[in-house]
């Protein structure tokens, strides 16, 4: 991986025509100034990884996963405490 | 239509007006008991299979948990307090249910005045996306 050390307000591009600018610091966060053509797409790491795990969490919430997990909660019975 | 045996009763339907991450276009869903005695639910695509999602109340696995409104979303849904707000986490099944994981990090909420909804993304990087509710999580917070 590539590192660069920059001062708020100092930029640098990736490619022609993506710049990054750091906008400024404040205290643990960063501002990041992204300039991009439109059809780049940006997307927080955080984000891509939340869609990534709702649509492997919708292709698990199928009728036999649900009978699997409902055996094994009741069986466990240690569930049935905690419901109001 | 997807045989509803194993849900019972609905409870709300729930209003996204952004969706879900990564299913921006699904706005309504409809949320069911799993089962009266657990504290799993089932959220569903109104009038569709797909997208489906199983759902528990994060409080009856994780004590403490704890998540911040701001007065941004709070005003998105319409509500007066956070005391209106109501979390649930999105669970991923394995094939052995044992390793069931739940998105702590960005827990689904809504008003319970209004059925107003949304997938909360909190700044916590303490919750995490896979957070193993009966054994240890599989990643580090992330």
């Amino acid at each position: 991986m590539l590192i660069l050390t920059r001062k708020a307000g100092e930029s640098f591009f990736i490619g022609e025509d993506i710049e990054i600018t750091v906008f400024d610091i404040q205290g643990e966060k960063i501002r990041i100034g992204i300039s991009a053509p439109e059809n780049v797409h940006i997307i927080r790491k955080e984000i891509k990884e939340i869609k990534e795990e709702n649509v492997k969490a919708s292709e698990t919430a199928s009728k036999d996963k649900i009978r699997n997990l409902n055996e094994y909660l009741t069986a466990s019975e240690r569930l049935k405490a905690c419901v109001r | 239509m997807m045989d509803q045996s194993y849900f019972s009763t609905a409870m709300e339907i729930l209003t996204f007006e952004s969706g879900i991450l990564g299913f921006e276009d699904v706005k309504q869903y409809i949320l069911y008991y799993l089962d009266d005695e657990l504290p799993f639910y089932y959220l569903r695509a109104l009038g569709k299979d797909h997208p489906c999602f199983v759902v528990c109340d994060p409080l009856c696995f994780v004590p403490g948990y704890a998540v911040r409104y701001d007065n941004e979303t709070l005003q998105e849904l319409g509500a007066r307090s956070p005391e209106d707000i109501r979390c649930l986490a999105i669970a991923t099944i394995p094939e052995d249910p044992a390793n069931i994981t739940v998105n702590l990090r960005s827990p689904v909420i809504f008003n319970i005045c209004n059925g107003m909804a949304k997938q909360y993304v909190t700044d916590n990087t303490k919750y995490s996306i896979r957070h193993g509710l009966f054994k240890k999580a599989v990643d580090k917070a992330c």
